[in-house]
């Protein structure tokens, strides 16, 4: 059943105004600090370099910071957080290297904030602001938390400064927020537009009280404020020193110069590629426990001159369920990518590279949701979806010019495969935690190489797992194995990465259960899909053996390295359930690789030998799929028999085949 | 015996550094010879002896010790020539160092390399899948076995790793710090069929949790174990030939010492060991000129080391990296931030100009060395700016081509710029000074320090012509130039001057408060072991002593801190309090979460043997009033000032007790000075340049 | 002859052919890949590591789908889709 629209929730449902609006309507109230063109061109090129790399600098040390302080192990170990430098109007100049997905739409939570709270109840020196509503911006979902600050300069507003994390938990019906059942955003954590949370330097204990609230760990939600806050408060005091050595006139006419470069630049990337139009679908399975419907996110990505248009038209409506992602998803789907392919190499100012791009998108669809869809799981979900089809689209593009192509990439970690698990420690105090290992997935393949092998995900640059003993040392589990899968890399003349697989069980609890939430897509059509005749990485998998032998076999001296060794009830998960693991139950979770690039009949037979050897690749995969026939003895590639082996599965690809015809 | 030397192996050169109770100090240095650096030691020896006025023989007899810091450990890791090392570990969890948390894609890169994350990749695997072979064993957190070792199959296990190849073993077990039986069963069923093979075990070498760190240091360090050993036993030999007696010390990462028999069991400590001399030259020098806060910056031909000494002792951290592996065996935190003089200023595809990372190096090197190198470097813009002299460059050893450097920097900065060539100079001068007062700043506050509380010293060839740009940058109190007699040999001094340092740690996280005599157990254990250790180097130390610590965290924080444990019968709510106010103070007051409670998680303890001779710094002669500069030049010293005529002096010619002001360029054998206006300059009494401000100034546009 | 992508070459007209065997992919102004053959079936084509899921999540049917080279048989566009969709990847070079 479709939602019930909201009234009067319209004027959260935000799409950045055009800056000289913006200027008007702030600036009744506050004083916008501001540079003309010619002081921007006047800056030179020392002082440009100089300050510049004063600025990027400074976002180290904000990300930095915010890790030692905050109490997550998804910021401090899984480094799920990120730190931007924003001018006076909340474009957005300097972002932090981790997760890039997250600073997609802070500048929308910024410049909605500057519209609609600096008459009330007015932006001043001091102020801190916090957001967690997707719909105005911050993050992609109720839990990714910003907090940005704005930095005065004499009575000018001069700068934003603002931090991101995901929590935790922030209510909903579920432990973790990831409401599965969810029909709407009222099953979920409630998103709270921005709020003044600090007011003149001073943290406001009742606002801090109303937020914390909804959380089932608030202390751990509170360390993470003041994080935030801490980090915020130091960006503004080196960003006062620069001001203070430079003078501000010059430091923002830098901060424009750095916007107006990178979007010459990024332009000048396009214009040396040939136009063209590439289009693509991102699946997802399901959008709530018990629902079996097929989702679509279909982009058209036009390149013409130094332009891109992304055209999401033809996208499903907005499901009943958590997927959902607001229009921060959106660009929460482009950021990742647009910055890896295009800005290897030039400054990660996401203001200046949206200057060379056009969205169109329907509010009321999948990936652009109106209030009160279900968005608990957007950020992995919709907008992880867009990110997909989006590296897909781009992939195709840049593999057009040699100047490019070493950009390509095929989609890495089609999904995220949520297994967060909540109940007593070993010590019998309260936990929640989401298994990190899901975050070990395989890149996706390049031109010229293959895809990194359990890299990670393409919306963290920095990402990174615990250990293994941190997570037995921390909650109560105990790991059979955590290790890549051969063959979960798409097949390709360039391989995609392996991701992999974790088996555990509940170890000395203090209760006789755990609670857990699974949501995973990518179980009925794999999500890493591969370019070029590359194929798809892995369909995910997730089961739960119930009353399994487990613990005798472990009494015995035996350790399980396989499902089939386990004896048991198998309940294969659905993409998502809420459920239980108990003493004697064991979980397991497999996750994507990478798509491949280019036909794996082509790939060279020598590579697909060492992948052997590597555990990267099974003989059967070698054998059906690449075609490649080794010696039983030696391991060595058969070329005489691999060339027929080769020659054998075109010939049974064209017998099977018909002309397409125009049906595409 | 009276004399102590270090030897401090680098890439192109061995130098050495002599000095006797009577503080009588000598120098040598002599090129290295890669790949078997033994010779380049022994010909620095002999240089050493001829200094010294002796022949080899009379030196060496005379020698109580030698500390010697070597690539050996860290180029075989580099360049991959390494022993044939199997790996054991525990069923299932065999692709640890495959999947290296993720991190392997990117640790210690640079942010350039970050952002191209399209172009990222993992090292190669340690050791190939051939020879890694899960065994079938299970420890827990607690330390209770929950599978006991399966020694049939360890045996096979065994078998099949000597049929693949096999040379040495490391083994390495999930909690096996906790519980080490089964890693030591291990090793004796390894001797059963390869009796006298080397192995490695985790829990001796780095009993800490976080299993893939752990894994890593186990396997290099048992890679390069056998290579060490191979190193160090026929220099020893030749020494001894040569009439040597007395102990041969290995410098650690660490920054203390271990003897040679000791070392190759313990390789992995080493590999920092060429890093350290500097940092622990520093430290030395640093008591002996009262500053305990130390930034040290040591800017070459090809690279720019940033490390620190806080409160007397030089910043350790617990790891490190090396090819983007985590390495967890405790070292001086040594950043590379750059690549020195020999840094490449060019221009990005948007015309911005920008210098390094890329460097020139050593070979062609800048376009003023005539050596082929055709791109503009730091070194070229010194040279234009005046402030380096092309005749007198390394004490004339080196003549600069000045046409050259101009001709680079017109062509490739200038020209498209619109720039002259001065200015252009001057442009690329301005960007490696703010950019290296930016690196070096997010080492000292990402460390938790802020800079204004530090005296930088800068030595290295190239640190002293920008040191005072960067340092007032920095806003730090003052800048020393290690000049005088360690100047040639700045990290040789550091190593003839250190003590034997022996570490040990276990880890054993526990909330608090952990139960009674916990605490007190594992560090009389780690104390016991460290005794026996010291007892073993058959030194004879004046002095040894214990320090303690433990690493603390609050339970959901990241941060664990190395708190001190101070002598004496344990006091867990003083350790708790103290860690607290360390906490505030790195971090900040509100930063940290007391209500989730603390987690001790790793104990450490040092034992630090002094040793008998150290070497006493000679005083330099002494001078009154303003020395006499033997000419003046123009030169471009600051931008701030820009050109202007400079005095310019021989270091030869300056006296301990003199002082001056800048502007102004000092030539020494091993450096050039540039002491910009505004910068006072005094001489002290080892012959050290010391220089503050006159006037801090800043600009307001 | 420019590069479109691993298996495809552009001329200065517009044709498309082969990168491995010349054959005529799309003549100028035909759609994208006009010439190629298209082969379907189940998703155990795409590797042992596809699996159907069992039991099934969606109830839509799923496909194997690929787009080959007529001649050599080069797999040009490899992908696991919905059944019933038909437009699922499309390119157009201007």
């Amino acid at each position: 059943m479709p939602v019930t629209p909201v009234p009067g929730s319209e004027k959260f449902a935000y799409r950045p105004t055009p800056a000289a609006r913006l200027r008007e309507i702030a600036g009744e109230h506050v004083r916008l600090h501001d540079v003309d063109a010619e002081e921007v061109a006047a800056v030179d090129p020392l002082t440009y370099e100089v300050v510049r790399h004063r600025l990027e600098s400074i976002t180290y040390e904000m990300g930095e910071a915010i890790k030692r302080m905050s109490g997550s192990v998804i910021v401090t170990d899984c480094n799920d957080f990120n730190f931007a430098i924003m001018d006076e109007i909340g474009d957005e100049v300097e972002i932090g290297l981790y997760n890039t997905a997250l600073c997609a739409a802070i500048d929308m939570a910024v410049k909605w904030t500057l519209e609609h709270r600096s008459a009330n109840p007015g932006i001043k020196p001091g102020d801190m602001f916090l957001c967690n509503d997707p719909w105005v911006g911050g993050g992609l979902h109720q839990n990714d938390t910003a907090l940005f600050a704005p930095l005065f300069v004499g009575d000018e507003l001069f700068a934003w400064t603002g931090a991101v994390a995901h929590q935790i938990d922030l209510g909903g019906v579920s432990p973790g927020s990831w409401s599965v059942k969810s029909t709407d955003v009222f099953w979920e954590s409630l998103p709270t537009p921005p709020v003044k949370i600090v007011e003149g330097g001073v943290l406001r204990s009742d606002i801090e009280d109303v937020w914390l609230r909804r959380s089932r760990l608030p202390a751990l939600v509170g360390l993470d404020l003041r994080a935030k806050i801490g980090a915020n408060h130091m960006a503004q005091e080196r960003l006062n020193e620069l001001v203070d050595r430079y003078g501000a006139r010059t430091v923002k006419a830098v901060m424009r110069r750095i916007l107006d470069n990178t979007e010459q630049r990024v332009r000048a990337k396009l214009a040396a590629i040939p136009d063209g139009q590439w289009s693509a679908v991102a699946y997802q399975d399901s959008a709530r426990e018990g629902d079996t419907t097929l989702y679509r996110i279909l982009l058209t990505l036009t390149k013409r001159g130094d332009t891109l248009h992304f055209d999401f038209t033809g996208t499903d409506p907005q499901a009943d369920g958590l997927i959902n992602c607001t229009h921060a998803g959106v660009r929460g789907g482009m950021t990742p990518a647009l910055l890896t392919a295009l800005c290897g190499d030039i400054p990660w100012a996401p203001a200046g590279v949206f200057r060379c791009v056009e969205i169109t998108s329907e509010p009321g669809s999948l990936n652009d949701c109106t209030f009160p869809a279900g968005i608990s799981k957007g950020s992995v979900a919709s907008a992880w979806a867009t990110l997909n089809v989006v590296t897909e689209c781009l992939g195709g593009m840049l593999d057009t010019h040699e100047g490019s192509r070493p950009n390509v990439t095929g989609v890495c970690l089609g999904s995220w495969d949520l297994a967060l698990l909540a109940g007593l420690d070993q010590r019998g105090a309260p936990f929640v935690s989401m298994v990190g290992d899901a975050m070990a997935g395989g890149f996706g393949a390049r031109t010229d190489q293959d895809g990194v092998d359990t890299g990670g995900m393409a919306g963290a640059p920095m990402g990174r797992i615990p250990d293994v003993e941190m997570t037995e040392f921390a909650y109560p589990m105990l790991y059979l194995w955590r290790r890549e899968e051969p063959d979960s890399g798409g097949p390709g003349r360039f391989r995609g990465g392996v991701g992999g697989s974790s088996c555990f069980v509940m170890h000395r609890s203090a209760a006789p259960a755990l609670h857990l939430v699974v949501s995973g897509g990518g179980k009925a059509i794999p999500q890493s899909s591969g370019i070029s005749g590359g194929y798809p990485a892995n369909t995910q998998l997730d089961m739960a053996i119930r009353g399994a032998d487990v613990r005798a076999q472990l009494a015995a001296g035996h350790v399980a390295t396989s499902l089939d060794e386990i004896a048991g009830q198998r309940q294969v998960m659905p993409p998502h359930l809420e459920t239980t693991l108990g003493e004697d139950d064991v979980y397991y979770m497999a996750w994507q690789g990478g798509g491949g690039y280019g036909d794996p009949l082509h790939r060279d037979p020598a590579l697909v030998e060492a992948d052997l050897r590597a555990g990267k690749v099974t003989a059967g995969a070698a054998a059906d799929v690449y075609g490649v026939v080794t010696a039983p003895g030696s391991g060595a590639v058969d070329t005489t028999a691999t060339d027929e082996r080769r020659r054998s599965l075109r010939s049974e690809r064209l017998a099977t085949a018909r002309p397409q015809g125009s049906a595409r | 015996m009276s004399y102590v030397i270090g030897i401090d192996v680098g890439g192109t050169f061995t130098d050495a550094f002599a000095t006797d109770e009577h503080g009588r100090v000598h120098s040598a240095k002599s090129p290295s010879t890669p790949p078997d650096f033994e010779q380049g030691v022994l010909n620095a020896v002999d240089e050493l002896a001829a200094a010294a006025g002796l022949d080899t023989a009379a030196l060496l007899r005379d020698t109580s010790h030698i500390c010697h810091g070597t690539t050996a450990t860290l180029n075989a890791l580099v360049t991959g020539d390494v022993a044939a090392v199997g790996f054991l570990t525990t069923i299932g969890h065999g692709d640890s160092i495959m999947i290296m948390n993720l991190e392997g894609r990117y640790a210690g890169r640079d942010s350039d390399y970050v952002k191209n994350m399209t172009r990222h990749t993992k090292p190669a695997p340690l050791v190939p899948r051939s020879r890694i072979r899960e065994v079938v064993e299970r420890v827990d957190s607690s330390g209770e076995v929950v599978v006991p070792l399966d020694e049939e199959r360890a045996r096979a296990a065994i078998a099949e790793l000597i049929a693949d190849g096999a040379e040495a073993f490391a083994v390495s077990l999930l909690w096996s710090f906790r519980n080490p039986a089964h890693e030591r069963r291990l090793r004796e069923l390894v001797h059963e069929q390869a009796p006298g093979a080397y192995v490695g075990l985790s829990s001796e070498l780095s009993p800490r949790i976080r299993e893939y760190p752990r894994n890593v240091t186990t396997i290099m360090s048992t890679q390069v174990g056998p290579r060490l050993r191979d190193y160090l036993t026929p220099l020893r030999a030749r020494l001894d030939e040569r009439g040597f007696d007395g102990t041969l010390l290995v410098m650690q990462g660490s920054g203390g010492a271990i003897t040679a028999e000791d070392a190759p069991d313990r390789a992995i400590t080493t590999i920092g060991s060429v890093l350290t001399g500097g940092l622990v030259g520093c430290r030395n020098l640093g008591r002996q000129l009262g500053h305990d806060n130390i930034i040290s910056t040591d800017i070459g031909g090809t690279t720019f080391l940033v490390g620190m000494v806080v409160d007397g002792e030089p910043v350790k951290s617990t790891t490190t990296v090396l090819n983007q592996y985590t390495i967890s065996t405790p070292t001086v935190k040594v950043s590379t931030i750059g690549s020195g003089g020999g840094a490449i200023a060019w221009l990005d595809a948007g015309g911005n100009l920008r210098v390094g990372p890329r460097s020139a190096g050593a070979r062609p090197g800048p376009a003023c060395y005539g050596a082929g190198g055709f791109e503009p470097t730091v070194t070229d813009a010194d040279l234009v700016l005046g402030i380096v002299n092309p005749d007198n460059f390394l004490g004339g050893r080196r003549k600069l081509d000045r046409g050259l450097a101009e001709k680079a920097i017109r062509e490739r900065i200038g020209r498209p710029l619109g720039l002259d060539v001065e200015d252009a100079a001057a442009a690329i001068y301005a960007i490696q000074n703010a950019q290296a007062a930016d690196l070096v700043r997010n080492v000292v506050v990402n460390a938790g320090y802020d800079p204004r509380d530090f005296v930088v010293y800068a030595f290295g060839g190239a640190g002293p012509v920008h040191c005072v740009n960067y340092s007032r940058d920095l806003g730090a109190r003052a800048v020393v130039v290690p000049l005088g007699a360690t100047a040639a040999t700045f990290s040789a001094y550091g190593l003839a001057s250190s003590d034997v340092v022996l570490a040990g740690e276990v880890s054993d996280p526990t909330n608090f408060p952990v139960p009674t005599g916990s605490m007190q157990r594992a560090f009389d254990g780690l104390e016991a072991d460290l005794r026996g250790r010291m007892e073993s180097q058959r030194l004879p130390f004046a002095t040894v002593e214990i320090s303690r610590e433990v690493d603390v965290r609050y339970s959901m924080q990241l941060s664990e801190v190395a708190t001190p444990v101070p002598a004496g019968p344990v006091d867990q709510a003083a350790v708790a309090a103290d860690f607290d106010e360390l906490y505030a103070r790195l971090y900040g007051s509100e930063a940290g979460f007391r209500a989730a409670g603390h987690q001790l998680i790793t104990y450490r303890a040092y034992a630090t043997g002094t040793l008998p001779v150290r070497p006493e710094l000679p005083r330099a002669a002494v001078g009154s009033g303003r020395p006499r500069p033997y000419g003046r030049r123009r030169a471009f010293l600051a931008h701030e000032h820009g050109w202007q005529d400079v005095d310019v002096y021989h270091y030869a010619d300056l006296r301990a007790g003199q002082a001056f002001s800048g502007p102004a360029v000092v030539e020494a054998d091993t450096t050039t000075l540039a002491v910009p206006e505004g910068t006072d300059a005094a001489v002290d009494h080892l012959g050290n340049i010391v220089l503050t401000n006159a006037v801090l100034t800043s600009r307001k546009a | 002859m420019s590069r479109v992508d691993d298996n495809v070459l552009v001329d200065g007209d517009g044709e498309l052919s082969c990168a491995h065997c010349g054959a005529l992919l799309a003549a100028p102004g035909e759609p994208h890949l006009h010439r190629a053959a298209l082969r379907s079936g189940d998703v155990s084509l795409a590797g042992p590591h596809v699996r159907a899921a069992d039991p099934p999540v969606v109830d839509e049917q799923v496909e194997f789908r690929q787009l080959l080279c007529p001649v050599c048989g080069t797999a040009l566009l490899t992908e696991v889709v919905a059944a019933a969709d038909t437009a699922t990847r499309r390119t157009a070079l201007a």
